[in-house]
């Protein structure tokens, strides 16, 4: 039967600050309609590359070995008691494999997944229907739940724990509530905010994994997977190279992959080699720490505008013509975490490193 | 005595919400807000939050229509009106959402045995309803 709700997406199209700022996308990407090339959100491009490029079983899975042990034991276990698996989350940046995750767990229970996401559950209604569809065992997949309405969490809360959908019959003081049984599931939900995840709710996942970014030579194995499926011919090199650049992030990892073939074609390289895979992401303006134009331009305003100087928040957003929010949460995690940017009780501050990057000497060091 | 004025009360608010929802589909060309009246009167005839109860699967739909104890004479005015709505859904070009409603409506008439044909969402069919309502 044809679902009445369905989802992904819908709650996004009257609210476009809400979405840009869920997608962490910037007032330059919106005004240009161009995402950057290193974002880590899905993008539509990502769309049907992801779709074949996708893990099926955990054992094709790369990266991640401690979550995919703990999950091969779970699964395994549920298996011997014929149970589905408890309630998953994961957390963790856009990008890592949440949503492929949750789609091995279906696979390897040889469950139906069903998908939605919190923004898309508009109501309580909404979500009944959801849970009324289901199937003795499915994957309920839920992204982004961290922003699933109040209503509607009170709602999952005896879904999650009793299987059960309550529903109020009559009015006034003659109001009572009805208990409707509903097939045992798992829901799998993931965030990459878990601390906007309410107490009650986080409490009712059996379990929780915290995704890590990956080590340059895991995105190194997932690139020559990924071009072993997609007919690329790259060599170790290659790959290690692409997966330097890509923040640690698979889905970074193959949209470079793709765009390094694209200008490999162009240019007449028939093998992706180490010069190739550099030359091709230079062009794109990804650097060798997997910086863009837009990472540059911060650490350029750091060190050259203000010479290294701290400086406050709103100042350097107001330098970028952006919001200090996007500064905080699209540009200033991957400097911080790659040691370029410090935070500091007087401002943001570029480190010895980001003048390093940049070739320029620190004023406190010129002659 | 009093549940018989209650079940007419009942009987005579559907049927003059189906007949607005005629006069909205016909008059005023709207398919998708007759709809809207009908899931309104299916609502407040089976004392359940509207919005809740017709986005329930179609089995789900039954079962708590049967716990909740509804009178069956009030689920053939449920199941015709939402044939009904179904059919306006279809028209508004809401194919899903037309599917559901008669899937709901499939799965009700069965739970209760009550019989529906092709005619059961005729005028001529609704106002032999009402007027065996009338008799109650």
């Amino acid at each position: 039967m044809e679902r009445a709700v369905n989802i992904e997406g819908i709650a996004f199209e009257n609210d476009r600050f809400e979405a840009r700022e869920a997608a962490g996308r910037s007032l330059r990407e919106e005004a240009s309609g161009a995402p950057r090339p290193v974002t880590p959100e899905l993008i539509e491009d990502d769309l049907a590359l992801e779709r074949s490029l996708r893990p099926r079983y955990l054992s094709d899975y790369l990266g991640q070995s401690k979550v995919k042990e703990s999950l091969g034991i779970l699964i395994e276990a549920a298996e011997q008691r014929h149970e589905p698996v408890d309630h998953i989350l994961f957390s963790g940046p856009p990008g890592l494999g949440k949503t492929t995750l949750a789609t091995v767990v279906a696979n390897e229970m040889g469950a139906h997944i069903r998908t939605t996401s919190g923004p898309a559950i508009e109501r309580t209604g909404d979500l009944a229907a959801i849970l009324t569809n289901l199937e003795e065992g499915d994957v309920l997949f839920v992204d982004e739940i961290h922003r699933l309405n109040r209503m509607v969490e009170e709602v999952l809360y005896p879904a999650l724990e009793d299987f059960a959908l309550d529903i109020v019959v009559g009015k006034g003081p003659a109001a009572r509530s009805i208990r409707l049984d509903l097939p045992r599931f798992t829901l799998i939900g993931a965030t990459t905010r878990t601390g906007l995840l309410t107490g009650p709710l986080r409490d009712r996942f059996g379990i929780a994994f915290r995704l890590s970014y990956y080590s340059p030579e895991e995105l190194s194995q997932i690139v020559e997977r990924s071009a072993a499926i997609l007919g690329i011919a790259i060599d170790e090199d290659g790959a290690l190279e692409i997966a330097r650049r890509s923040r640690g992030t698979p889905r970074l990892a193959n949209r470079l992959l793709k765009r390094v073939r694209d200008w490999a074609q162009v240019n007449g390289n028939a093998l992706i080699d180490e010069d190739v895979a550099a030359q091709a992401l230079s062009f794109f303006e990804v650097d060798s720490l997997g910086l863009d134009a837009l990472d540059n331009r911060v650490l350029e305003l750091l060190c050259v505008q203000f010479s290294g100087r701290p400086v406050g928040l709103s100042t350097l957003a107001s330098a970028l013509s952006e919001e200090p929010d996007t500064v905080e949460d699209v540009y200033e995690p991957y400097l911080m975490q790659q040691g370029l940017l410090q935070r500091t009780p007087k401002g943001r501050q570029a480190t010895s490193r980001a003048f390093e990057h940049l070739g320029i000497v620190p004023p406190d060091k010129e002659p | 005595m009093y549940e018989r004025d209650y079940l007419v009360r009942l009987f005579v608010e559907f049927a003059a919400a189906i007949r607005r929802s005629w006069e909205r589909e016909e008059g005023e060309e709207d398919p998708a807000g007759a709809a809207d009246l009908l899931e309104t009167a299916i609502g407040d005839a089976t004392e359940i939050d509207g919005a809740t109860l017709l986005s329930l699967a179609p089995e789900s739909i039954a079962a708590v229509l049967q716990v909740s104890e509804t009178d069956p004479r009030v689920i053939e005015y449920v199941v015709r009106s939402l044939l009904l709505a179904g059919t306006y859904r279809a028209q508004a070009g809401q194919g899903a959402l037309a599917a559901l409603r008669a899937g709901q409506a499939r799965a009700l008439a069965d739970a209760y045995g009550i019989e529906i044909d092709d005619e059961a969402t005729s005028r001529e069919s609704f106002e032999r309803l009402f007027e065996e309502s009338s008799r109650l």
